[in-house]
């Protein structure tokens, strides 16, 4: 699904930027609905649908997506945007600063919000296999990147056609690794041989907050921060860029301790234990 | 305690280390959030508004900063801890004619400069470029700054510095800010600082 989403951004930067078009009014209004669409609708063609046919369709998935909107809208961004108005201090920082607030404020906000939607839902009943665990907090982090990609719209609204997409598939891959490692974690405390320690999902937010705090930083003050048009003139495609070696690390690393982890399980004797 | 589940399958016992478990997420989140309220407090509290009323110029700059205003600009501020170059952010106000445009501003200082500055040469010139407060001109260059003392001997410095023009009516506002090559990207959110807070 990231790579197809990433083909598509790259085409249709890449066409607006050879044709040189520019789209106006109610047109403009459709494609940016369009963009936004767009990693919902791989998703359901991709993931959803072909799970739904094959019986293995885990429950409620549409639901929390619409829950991770809602808490998008109604709390962590009031909260970010209105209570701690990061915007109007924290980008004008040191590189160091603005890593440290973007995880304190937006990471830790983000990434709890995703978590209490997964843990007083679905967990731990509807996890059945390890990979459902990331299953859902991909599906959790695609409702919020709908609503983050919805709010760049109506906020900034002018952005033209190809960074307009570059930016909500940032969003989208940046917020999927994200929800990939928290549900990892929840995957780790149902799957585990023994009870998880208390600080297991403590820890899981902290590390998913860290990551947020990381991306958002290098993306927003490395990359896009500094004004002049020499230094603004890629951003669009440095910030996908960033967005997706930051999505395939992540998976990379997932990958690599969920194999290890299920190494570890087939070696023990004994049924594995579920909670 | 039973939590409800909208998953199938029976209703689960939540254990006591599985509610340990929540309630220490859920302090880690607001510890977190207490302390991004602190580095907030913090931030600002380490920017003081200046204002200069003649010029109808304000602007936050860094409180421990030293002011002055003896020059041929409306202020300097600089930092006193950097050496050997210290750290500077300046607003310069000049007058223009009706149709002097920002290049014509960044010429004149480049001229100006010249004769003033050792081993002056523009980088790049950039019109118009996005900043906060709306499009301006944009020039960066560099020069070597010798110590003005001959009784200290040291190495001169290569100075890294740019120039924001904007235009308001027959007036040119220049921010400018000059560091040492080596502190100027490291220091540069100073100078995003200060633009975001100029108002003129």
């Amino acid at each position: 699904m990231s790579v197809l989403l990433l083909v598509v951004t790259l085409a249709i930067m890449l066409v607006t930027s050879l044709v040189g078009l520019e789209l106006e009014g109610l047109v403009r209004a459709a494609a940016n609905l369009g963009l936004l669409a767009l990693p919902l609708v791989l998703w359901w063609a991709l993931y959803y649908r072909p799970a739904r046919r094959m019986g293995r369709l885990l429950p409620r998935m549409p639901t929390l997506m619409i829950l991770a909107a809602v808490f998008a809208n109604g709390v962590a961004l009031p909260i970010i945007d209105q209570v701690y108005e990061v915007d109007a201090w924290l980008p004008h920082t040191s590189g160091l600063t603005r890593i440290i607030g973007y995880t304190l404020i937006v990471g830790f906000l983000q990434e709890y919000l995703k978590f209490i939607i997964i843990r007083f839902t679905v967990y731990p009943n509807a996890l059945m296999e390890r990979a459902d665990g990331v299953a859902y907090g991909v599906a959790v982090s695609l409702g919020f990147a709908a609503l983050l990609g919805l709010r760049f719209f109506i906020d900034g609204g002018s952005a033209p056609l190809g960074p307009a997409a570059a930016r909500v598939t940032s969003i989208t891959l940046s917020q999927i690794a994200f929800g990939a490692v928290l549900g990892y974690f929840f995957s780790g405390a149902r799957f585990a041989r023994q009870e998880p320690p208390v600080w297991w999902f403590a820890v899981g937010i902290a590390v998913t907050a860290l990551l947020n705090g990381l991306y958002i930083a290098l993306r927003g003050g490395l990359i896009v921060g500094s004004f002049g048009i020499g230094a603004t003139a890629n951003t669009p495609l440095l910030a996908l860029l960033l967005a997706v070696a930051f999505a395939l690390g992540t998976f990379a690393v997932l990958g690599f301790l969920s194999r290890q982890a299920e190494i570890r399980e087939a070696a023990v004797p004994g049924a594995r234990v579920l909670r | 305690m039973t939590l409800p589940s909208m998953a199938a399958g029976p209703p689960r016992v939540t254990t006591t280390r599985q509610m340990w478990s929540n309630l220490l997420a859920l302090g880690a989140t607001l510890l977190a959030l207490l302390g991004g309220l602190l580095l907030r407090e913090s931030v600002r509290a380490d920017l003081v508004l200046y204002e200069d009323p003649a010029a109808g110029i304000e602007v936050m700059r860094p409180a421990e900063w030293l002011v002055d205003t003896q020059g041929d600009y409306v202020f300097r501020l600089q930092d006193p801890v950097v050496r050997p170059f210290q750290t500077t952010l300046q607003v310069t106000v000049i007058t223009i004619g009706p149709d002097a445009t920002g290049r014509n501003v960044l010429d004149t200082l480049t001229l100006r400069r010249s004769s003033l500055f050792a081993g002056y040469q523009v980088l790049s010139v950039t019109d118009p470029v996005a900043t906060p407060n709306g499009p301006a001109a944009e020039m960066q260059y560099a020069f070597v700054a010798a110590n003005a003392n001959p009784f200290l001997a040291s190495l001169p410095v290569t100075v890294r510095g740019v120039d924001i023009v904007y235009r308001k009516g027959d007036q040119a506002i220049i921010a400018s800010y000059h560091a040492e090559a080596e502190q100027f990207e490291k220091q540069y959110f100073r100078f995003e600082q200060f633009l975001s807070s100029l108002r003129f």
